[in-house]
């Protein structure tokens, strides 16, 4: 594939091509049944790119081993993309964001300290070798990969970089790799500062627009933060003249946090109104590449995730978490497809005869290759507002047209939108949004023009001719099909094929629907054609009753024989090493060591849960995960040791620590530490602390009366294969609401899918990635949640089972879709 | 504390701006970066000076903040283009011939705590 590139757009295969992309994380998305789900609904949806991350750390457990297999197979991931027809965006890192701890970067660089990470220490630029030998092998590993798929038309080296001094040796290095490895695609770099970083070094410029990250808050009460996208085209331009206006990540959605406000106030917030806005915006200003960030939410499985975001990783993206279609998607995919229907790769922004209202945003475009112009409105008043003679509804905005021609007639002006457009040889189809404040002036071929108001009911029709001798017919014909908004929103494009009344398509003609529909066909040719669907299928629901119930983590005991584990040094002002510095990078750290019966206290800080037993007995069991203006803050804590704990001269202390892993680094230098970060006692002994990472899940002997501080709740549940079979979508939740207990790991076919902090989030419905799921034929599903804070009520085994005997998890679909047959 | 680029948060000030007046220094700013919210002034130093909240105060849009009434229910709306003069209302001899350095530490509500590093000479 071709990809070069002007001022205007991107020009593959030698066409100017509008990129509609989107965003999808292979390591939050599971496997080729999920990848070919979110990358259909995206194509379906009128993307035609999608934008991938490579993840470095997700590959790399260990220096020079790549792991490209199962659910990391990036080939599949690839194939599927180019098999579907998107093109492809590739980042390569190897600094990638996306809320992973060290923001993608593996851990194991992090504790070589000649190594400087991104060679950057504290803002200032300092080449690594060290650390550049180890990208070496990453992009050796990648590149050959990439590489293979002519479908990559744009290839990011680092994301979001930035120095003091703004020195650009590592960005030219790093351009020049992939160029050694042969690739020909433009590189770019991210520039989250809009500030023209790099823009020398690299063959496209490309930028973040993120006008509203704090989600506590309401976009619509500070509407000042579109300013630099309002000016993008003026501000990018001032640096860059000679390549297409490329928004890298243009917002559709944001991240939550533990201790934020969930992601249906962000959806509520970040919705259908904004990605309008963002979009339209954003073309208004020339730019013919943009990639909604993300496209699809996923989940943070494993230690994947940074130490400020929990196990759900939705985003309020166009397409949930669980593969739902959001209000938001069908927003998009009304743009796409009109953006589909009138390539607008090559517009000039002209002067505008008519006034801008108090908060309102209006801009107009010549359009070269449609011949006409195109006018953008926007208004961000609380109350409908008339911009132009177009009435706009509150925080709304529309492209219309002005003077395009069409087959058999033109659009003079409109305050109605077009959806989309069908056509061959000599008939089309301009499907307009109906809008009863508003009119369309079209001419027809004899000049006359006529006023039609956009108050019309769903499918009406106003069709025109205009006389041709070379056309079958013996005329051209233009039909204009009016249809509500709410009828556009289940409306999917498919070839040249509209489906009305769908809840999702796949490209290959599977029309999905959860409940009974009246669906919808047409074509330019045929008309309109119709059929009933009535999915057959339920909702299943599997109560989780008679958990087996025991004790794990028999290294609090006392006697556990802890000998082979490994030293960390208890530095002389009592900090320990971090975790990692003795190869230890898991989420559940064990710290076992020895004190003396004289000590009366302990001062303690670690990251960001903890637990102290002493002689196999919980003094404290803590969550000491903190934030304050947005930093995470250490918590410094003093216990008191009643004397009853300490029974001998030397008396073992055993100290576990739930880690969230480290911060994302976008700001900050990556890798402060995690683990037990410090330890003293009042009689300030030095203690011989031996250390290893992850929780025994191994079954140990217990009555039930024992105290279960660490204890698993084992269940299985099968699952109807139909559920999972091609053609059905059902995705599964664990739904944690019901449950006593605070804190808890979920683990499903040994797979850690989920962790649960009641305080911290407020998430408690716990996707269950299809991937890592059996149908019934194959087996049995198995789920522990391991659960070490338990809630003051529950003292012993019998507690627990007593309890679970009146709590009910379930394992219950989200939703469930069914396929009716291809339409092709 | 977070890490902006130095060469670009520089260019919010207005250099050559910094001057004595007849009730403590002045120096003016414009946000060429991007819109952005101030929800906490928190000190200025100047030199080896360091200048508290309640002498600091910003004007912008004929408007004067006081810093110490801003916060996070009370920002200041800083838009791109916008200009404005920082005031700090105390008789000190802090300036210098030649370069001084200017440390404004703000808090946004998205990045945290900022500190930002300027020269500037009278």
């Amino acid at each position: 594939m071709d990809c070069v590139f002007d001022k205007n757009s991107l020009i593959i295969d030698g066409k100017r091509t509008f990129i509609k992309s989107g965003s999808l994380h292979y390591f939050h998305t599971f496997g080729k049944n999920e990848w070919f789900d979110r990358l259909s609904k995206m194509k379906a949806g009128g993307y035609n790119a999608v934008d991938l991350y490579f993840c470095w750390s997700f590959h790399s457990p260990k220096p020079d081993f790549y792991d490209f297999s199962d659910y990391k197979n990036i080939r599949e991931l690839l194939s599927i993309a180019r098999d579907l027809g998107l093109f492809i965006i590739a980042r390569l890192g190897p600094y990638i964001n996306a809320e992973l701890s060290g923001g993608g970067i593996p851990y194991w660089l992090f504790k070589d300290k000649t190594a400087v990470i991104r060679n950057r220490k504290n803002g200032d630029y300092i080449y690594s070798k060290s650390f550049m030998n180890a990208l070496k092998g990453w992009y050796n590993a990648l590149l050959p990969v990439i590489k293979d798929f002519d479908n990559v038309i744009l290839i990011q080296v680092e994301n979001e970089y930035s120095t003091n001094g703004g020195e650009t040796e590592y960005i030219e290095e790093l351009a020049q790799m992939v160029r050694e490895a042969g690739i020909k695609a433009p590189v770019f770099h991210n520039d989250a500062y809009i500030a023209g970083m790099y823009s020398d070094v690299v063959d496209i410029y490309a930028c973040d627009v993120y006008p509203f990250i704090n989600p506590a808050n309401s976009w619509k009460d500070s509407t000042f933060a579109f300013d630099t996208l309002d000016n993008l085209e003026d501000i990018v331009r001032d640096f860059n003249n000679s390549s297409p206006l490329f928004i890298a990540e243009l917002q559709a959605g944001w991240y939550d946090k533990w201790l934020g406000c969930g992601y249906e106030n962000i959806r509520e917030n970040l919705g259908f109104n904004h990605i309008n806005i963002m979009t339209k915006t954003a073309i208004a200003n020339g730019v013919t590449i943009f990639n909604h960030y993300m496209a699809a939410g996923g989940t943070n499985i494993l230690d994947l995730a940074a130490d400020e975001v929990y196990t759900s990783y939705d985003f309020a993206a166009p397409i949930s978490e669980f593969g739902a279609i959001r209000d938001n998607f069908k927003k998009a995919k009304e743009i796409n497809y009109f953006l589909d229907a009138f390539n607008l790769c090559e517009t000039e922004p002209c002067s505008m005869d008519f006034e801008v209202p108090e908060n309102c945003f209006a801009k107009l475009r010549e359009d070269k290759i449609n011949n006409c112009k195109w006018k953008f409105l926007r208004n961000l008043n609380r109350l409908e507002t008339y911009i132009d003679g177009v009435c706009v509804d509150a925080y709304d905005m529309k492209i219309l047209p002005c003077g395009l021609k069409l087959k058999a007639a033109e659009i003079v002006t409109s305050g109605l939108e077009i959806f989309t457009k069908l056509e061959d040889e000599d008939t089309e189809t301009v499907f307009l949004i109906s809008d009863f404040k508003n009119d369309i002036k079209i001419k027809d071929a004899n000049g006359f023009e006529t006023l039609i108001s956009g108050d019309k009911a769903d499918f009406e029709t106003v069709e025109f001719k205009a006389p041709c001798n070379s056309c079958t017919t013996g005329a051209k014909v233009t039909k204009f099909i009016f249809i509500s908004r709410k009828i556009a929103n289940d409306c999917w494009k498919i070839a040249n094929k509209l489906i009305f009344g769908a809840s999702f398509v796949y490209p290959n003609g599977k029309i999905f629907a959860n409940t009974l529909r009246k669906i919808k066909f047409y074509t330019v040719k045929d008309g309109f054609s119709e059929c009933i669907f009535e999915p057959e299928l339920s909702k299943k629901k599997i109560k989780l009753t008679d958990f087996e119930v025991y004790f794990a983590a028999p290294e609090i005991e006392a006697e556990y024989d802890y000998s082979d584990w490994k030293s960390v040094a208890h530095n002389d002002d009592f900090t320990l090493c971090d975790s990692f510095c003795s190869d230890v990078y898991s989420e559940f750290v064990w710290y076992k060591g020895q004190i003396s019966r004289e000590n009366t206290e302990i001062s303690i800080s670690a990251r960001h849960i903890f637990a102290i037993y002493i002689n196999g007995r919980e003094l404290l069991n803590r969550n000491s995960y903190k934030y304050d203006n947005l930093c995470q803050v250490d918590e410094h804590l003093s216990v008191l040791i009643p004397p009853e704990f300490l029974k001998y001269d030397k008396n073992e202390i055993t100290i576990l620590v739930q880690n969230l892993g480290f911060d994302k680094g976008f700001t900050n230098d990556i890798g402060t530490p995690r683990g037990l970060i410090y330890f003293k006692t009042d009689k300030n002994e030095k203690i011989d602390w031996k250390i290893r990472g992850r929780i025994t899940l191994d079954k140990r002997p217990a009555s039930d009366n024992q105290a279960p501080y660490l204890a698993v709740l084992e269940n299985s549940f099968t699952i109807p294969d139909i559920y999972l079979s091609k053609g059905v979508m059902a995705p599964f939740v664990l739904n944690m609401n019901k449950t006593p207990f605070r804190r808890a790991v979920i683990f499903l076919n040994d797979t850690k899918i989920g962790r649960f902090i009641r305080n911290n989030s407020p998430q408690e419905k716990f996707y269950l990635p299809p991937h890592f799921l059996k149908k019934e034929s194959e087996g049995k599903n198995v789920l522990k949640i391991v659960v070490w804070e338990k809630g003051h009520r529950i003292r012993s085994v019998y507690d627990y089972k007593n309890y679970l005997q009146n709590i009910v998890l379930t394992v219950e679909n989200h939703k469930v879709w069914e396929a009716l047959n291809s339409v092709n | 504390m977070a890490v902006l680029p130095d060469f670009l948060i520089k260019r919010v000030y207005k250099k050559g701006s910094l001057r004595k007046t007849d009730k403590g220094i002045e120096f003016d700013l414009k946000n060429v970066l991007g819109p952005g919210v101030i929800s906490g002034l928190e000190s200025i130093q100047i030199n080896d000076y360091i200048f508290k909240k309640d002498v600091i105060s910003f004007v912008t849009g004929g408007v004067e903040l006081l810093a110490t009434k801003v916060d996070e229910l009370n920002p200041i709306q800083f838009r791109l283009n916008q200009e404005g003069t920082m005031k700090l209302a105390e008789s000190v001899n802090c300036l210098k011939n030649g370069l001084n350095q200017i440390i404004l530490e703000i808090m946004n509500p998205e990045a945290g705590k900022l500190k930002i590093t300027f020269t500037d000479a009278i």
